[in-house]
């Protein structure tokens, strides 16, 4: 059951959703809309694709607006609400809600439970009585009397005129007359970003979509033409599609043509290093081995997802070892780590990597947060970020992080020499660094 | 709100898109953890795999200090809950990114982690700096000088991701670790929101929305009015005060190592100081 108020703004009736737009929203944006809106899961969405589509991107030009969606399964109300609009919630324990966009640089979103009454009230709006089931009617209030003995508001004795629908019942054809006497729409902006269509397919023997489900048929804006069908549709599934896990050698080498048809690979075998060797922190961008054979993974995949083999399934599961022993932790190996010693006492075992510092900071550590090593610099000798320590299997590498001034390397039998900023140096045992203000590092359990 | 000594507050918004039928992103914004999880595999299972990664991370919520052990353990933990979802297709995966507040040797640090091709930035002096870098393929091309960035932006491969928690994938994440500064804002999103917004215009919204809440639902709103086309999550974390051993905490925090003083002219200046 609904009720309106006659006013300047329009109020969009339908039986799933309903809407109020500011006045200025052209008539065949708002018919677009309100053919959209039952057969939509998403009435903001329909509103917003509408408004853009009319109005373009820009938060300034975006006109008010409030939208409600009913989900009677889940007995609950989505609504948005932008500008001055305000909508007003009966909810089913008699308490009320009250929701505006004003303050709220977008528009605000709530999901209402269980709703007896929602209204929404332009600015000045009046109390709606008539009632209306379905259509678009020029209003400044409309009240969804979601729950039958919920609808106080009993007409008078002078009956209202019940209002089927104020837009002619016609099929929903893009008009082609003009804009009626309202301000012309602004020049319609394509709706989406991609730029005006090329003549050309960007990327051709694309499908129109993926078979993914995913892809929701565009209202049919009129006049704003969201290019519904037309060629750019492939390349934007393309680029917005869902998210599709690959090795980067399998993505490297397919053809850009390809990408819409590779599900996600059947997990190839763990690599073998992973599983041989544990205990060793990975190397800091390890690459997935090179010698997977490319026709071990179906550059199709199972496109739809449906059908797997078992051995494909059982190998998935015996990942779950594979994939946790690949980052087990440092501590659990039996590898004998070297040890750091600071000068100032501290000692750190360099079963992973370190930045030693005056207020160090790690960059990029793959698989395990390195130590960080912060030293007193009184002088400020020693830079913020001044040494890695790099743990390569039971190696060490020391490499000055390009600092101010220096770290000295004191090799025994050799004389003390700069390290090279930025360029790896391999620590021998006996090996001592003098980074400044009197902190030196040593080392025990080097080779 | 004070985790690791720093004082913060914080916002997370997440939605659908217009387009998907579903929200397979997922956040936990609990201090001292901040993450956001971008599930894929289809139907529940994608987000089901993003939820089960961030409860992974659920142990560390409250705690005033973390390790970076529990940290690994942690992540461990979610790769075996992925890797446990049943199913009888591709195994569902998701991404992970965001930041855990750890305070390591008297000071306030940032933990960085990222898996896949959500990302995680700061924002610090006006300035927006990409920490995570993307498992992704365009990345991976980017990197070996095959593509340039904005060539990457609008590359048909940009939604392939070469690492992830699950889907088959045995890659490890990455970690940074940053000094918190007094006036870091940290952004943690899934692709939903880079996909839609540049860089440029991301930065306009966060220096228009001084409150971390108010930050979170702009960027995902302003993702829903350029096509809202996946799911978009942003998580904003605000550090108001941190700790800081240094003992020069008014220097700015950026790379630049400006306040280290070369040692010839700090020898000079304490002759003078000296003879005053």
């Amino acid at each position: 059951m609904l009720r309106y108020s006659p006013g300047a703004w329009q109020a969009l009736v339908t039986p799933g959703g309903i809407a109020l737009l500011a006045p200025d929203v052209p008539l065949s944006t708002v018919e677009a809309m309100w053919n959209a809106l039952p057969q939509s899961a998403g009435g903001l969405a329909v509103i917003l694709e509408g408004l853009v589509g009319t109005f373009g991107t820009s938060l300034s030009s975006l006109p008010s607006f409030a939208v409600v969606t009913i989900d009677e399964g889940a007995g609950e109300a989505r609504v948005a609400v932008r500008g001055p609009v305000r909508l007003t919630a009966t909810l089913a324990g008699g308490a009320t809600e009250q929701i505006s966009g004003l303050g709220v640089t977008t528009w605000s979103e709530k999901v209402l439970s269980d709703p007896s009454t929602i209204e929404l009230t332009a600015p000045g709006g009046g109390t709606a009585v008539l009632p209306v089931r379905d259509g678009v009617v020029l209003a400044d209030a409309v009240r969804w009397i979601v729950r039958a003995d919920a609808d106080t508001e009993v007409p008078d004795a002078a009956p209202a005129v019940p209002v089927e629908a104020s837009v002619p019942d016609v099929p929903p054809v893009a008009p082609a007359e003009p804009e009626p006497e309202s301000a012309p729409a602004p020049e319609p902006e394509p709706a989406l970003t991609t730029p005006s269509a090329p003549a050309v397919v960007p990327v051709p023997d694309i499908p129109a979509a993926t078979e993914t489900g995913e892809t929701t048929v565009l209202p049919d804006f009129g006049v704003t033409e969201l290019p519904a069908d037309d060629h750019t549709r492939g390349y934007e599934d393309l680029i917005f599609g869902e998210t599709r896990l690959s090795t980067v050698e399998d993505a490297a080498v397919r053809d850009a043509g390809d990408s819409l048809i590779q599900g996600i690979p059947p997990v190839p075998p763990p690599p073998l290093q992973q599983a041989a060797a544990p205990a060793v922190p990975p190397p800091p961008a390890p690459a997935p081995p090179a010698s997977a054979p490319s026709d071990a993974v179906p550059a199709g995949g199972d496109h739809d997802g449906e059908t797997i083999s078992l051995a494909q399934l059982s190998a998935m599961q015996g990942q779950i070892d594979a994939a946790v022993a690949g980052l087990a932790s440092p501590a659990a190996a039996s590898v004998v780590w070297a040890t750091l010693i600071v000068s100032t006492g501290e000692r750190f075992t360099l079963d992973r990597s370190a930045v030693i510092g005056r207020r160090p900071r790690a960059v990029r550590s793959t698989g395990v947060v390195p130590h960080l090593v912060a030293v007193p610099s009184p002088d400020q000798d020693i830079s913020r970020s001044h040494l890695e320590l790099r743990v390569e299997g039971t190696d060490v590498v020391a490499v000055d992080l390009d600092t101010t001034n220096g770290t000295l390397l004191l090799r025994v039998g050799a004389d003390p020499v700069r390290l090279q900023p930025g360029e790896s140096t391999l620590l021998v045992a006996g090996d001592r660094l003098d980074l400044g203000d009197g902190i030196g590092l040593s080392f025990e359990g080097l080779a | 709100m004070t985790a690791a000594g720093a004082d913060i507050t914080w916002g997370a918004c997440t939605d659908r898109g217009l387009k998907r039928a579903a929200n397979e992103d997922a956040y936990l914004a609990e201090s001292p953890v901040f993450l956001v999880a971008d599930g894929m595999g289809g139907h529940e299972a994608g987000a089901e795999a993003s939820r089960r990664a961030l409860e992974g991370f659920r142990p560390l919520v409250g705690r005033s200090s973390v390790d970076p052990a529990d940290i690994e353990e942690a992540f461990r933990e979610a790769v075996r809950s992925v890797h446990a979802i049943v199913v009888e297709t591709y195994a569902p995966g998701t991404t992970l990114s965001g930041v855990v507040l750890c305070e390591r040797a008297g000071t306030t640090y940032w933990l960085v982690l990222n898996i896949g091709d959500s990302r995680t930035y700061l924002r610090a002096d006006g300035r927006l700096e990409q920490i995570s870098i993307d498992h992704s393929a365009v990345q991976a091309m980017v990197d070996r000088g095959e593509l340039s960035a904005a060539e990457a932006e609008r590359h048909p491969q940009r939604n392939v991701v070469t690492r992830a928690v699950g889907g088959g994938s045995t890659g490890a994440p990455d970690y940074w670790l940053l000094p918190a500064s007094a006036g870091d804002r940290i952004v943690v999103c899934s692709d939903g929101l880079t996909k839609e917004l540049s860089e440029d215009a991301i930065n306009v919204v966060l220096e228009a929305e001084p409150s971390a809440q108010a930050a979170a639902t702009r960027l995902v709103h302003e993702a829903l009015l350029q096509g809202g086309r996946d799911n978009t999550t942003v998580v904003v974390v605000d550090a108001h005060a941190v700790i800081e051993a240094d003992d020069d905490p008014t220097a700015p925090a950026d790379d630049i190592d400006e306040e280290t003083r070369p040692r010839a002219a700090h020898a000079e200046r304490g002759r003078e100081d000296a003879e005053i």
